[in-house]
């Protein structure tokens, strides 16, 4: 199937997995043999004894076995980490960041953020409400114009965000839930078509955004100064060291480029109402601070 | 007399970040360390005319105090790699 910039080839026997690529995917090109694959990736039952008593799923790469077999239960979530992993890992042609992000106008929100933050089911809630998905998870940015690609696969949601969110989206698609996984009850949203249909398009950054979700507040956001967005947006790339210099250009053309806000907040309603007046806020076509850059 | 590292600069109105071409990391700098990093870029320094500089762009006085916190500034600059002693005798002078 082909996500993004990326073909992978998927082999499975295991019916919920299979499932839950037949729901989660269904606007995505898939092939019945792919010609060229990125990743190989296989998801098959152990050869021993837990094929049967309390069974497993093992995941191969390129027929290597990187981690070890989850319950056959946990399938389709697995299936979604070691993509993950697959790009994150390999697809270091891009500076890639740990955060979600959404697009509108052309320019795209980043919204990086710790395993808890509430980045996904923020971004699960501003893609219902007319911001284009471009990822969930892996901000890939590209080192040549510095945009970033889309991905568009489904928003991973983790115990109570799946209410949440399966009450706040109209006409919610849900993958299989999987429970009593490391993280919890663990279940993906299916992407919106248009977000799919639309991710051969990149987006110009234009708003670095970091947020927490904090209970009873009222929305309320601060700008962040620019060296400390960077060193935050740094600390969030999984491979920044690896790209060295080019990195640090990359990475400071960015915040050239982004007003950067904290932001907090209590309701997703408050949070997107937000989001929808950034661009009043805070206009990328008025121009971008251009610090300067000398060595 | 102290010397910078090879670094590469970003400066924004409201932060400064530097990226040390040797080691590969990466700094976020307060407006003294700046300061004290730019001064070294453009020649060696002994920890007196350092001191000096800095007590004129901070508009204080030179004195035992401030003498210290140099010191130990410089000290901290070294431990990350930012600045190193630009003679063989590797004692602050």
């Amino acid at each position: 199937m082909a996500t993004g910039p990326f073909v992978a080839e998927v082999r499975t026997d295991i019916d919920i997995l299979f499932e839950g690529i037949r729901v989660l995917y269904a606007d995505f090109t898939v092939a019945e043999v792919a010609d060229f694959a990125d990743f190989h990736m296989t998801f098959g039952r152990p050869r021993s004894l837990r094929r049967w008593f309390y069974p497993q799923v093992c995941f191969l790469f390129d027929d290597q076995s990187p981690f070890q077999p989850l319950p056959l239960n946990q399938a389709p979530a697995m299936f979604e980490w070691c993509f993950n992993w697959c790009i994150s890992s390999c697809a270091n042609q891009y500076l890639i960041v740990h955060a979600a992000a959404v697009e509108r106008d052309g320019y795209a929100a980043i919204l990086p953020g710790p395993p808890g933050s509430g980045k996904s089911t923020l971004c699960a809630a501003l893609v219902d409400r007319g911001w284009r998905l471009l990822t969930d998870e892996l901000v890939l940015v590209s080192m040549e114009t510095g945009h970033v690609i889309a991905l568009a696969r489904p928003i991973a949601l983790k115990n109570h965000a799946i209410e949440l969110i399966g009450s706040f989206v109209s006409g919610a698609v849900f993958g299989p839930e999987c429970r009593d996984t490391l993280k919890g009850r663990v279940a993906h949203l299916r992407p919106p078509t248009t977000s799919v249909v639309r991710a051969s398009e990149p987006a110009k950054p234009a708003w670095l955004v970091f947020p927490k979700y904090s209970g009873e507040r009222v929305a309320g956001a601060r700008p962040v100064p620019k060296g400390q967005a960077f060193m935050r947006l740094a600390a969030s790339a999984f491979n920044y060291t690896l790209h060295g210099a080019n990195g640090f250009a990359t990475l400071s053309s960015m915040i050239d480029r982004m007003a950067c806000y904290d932001f907090e907040y209590s309701s997703l309603d408050e949070a997107v109402d937000w989001f929808d007046n950034l661009k009043r806020l805070n206009d990328p076509m008025a121009g971008d601070e251009r610090g300067s850059f000398d060595s | 007399m102290w010397k910078s590292a090879s670094l590469i600069w970003k400066s924004w109105t409201d932060g400064v970040v530097v990226y040390n071409t040797a080691s590969g990391s990466t700094h976020l700098l307060n407006p003294v360390a700046a300061k004290v990093l730019r001064l070294l870029e453009d020649r060696p320094l002994e920890l007196a005319s350092i001191t000096r500089e800095v007590a004129l762009s901070e508009n204080v006085a030179i004195d035992e105090d401030l003498t210290e916190q140099v010191k130990k500034l410089l000290s901290s600059l070294a431990e990350l790699g930012l600045v190193e002693p630009a003679s063989s005798c590797a004692l602050p002078n």
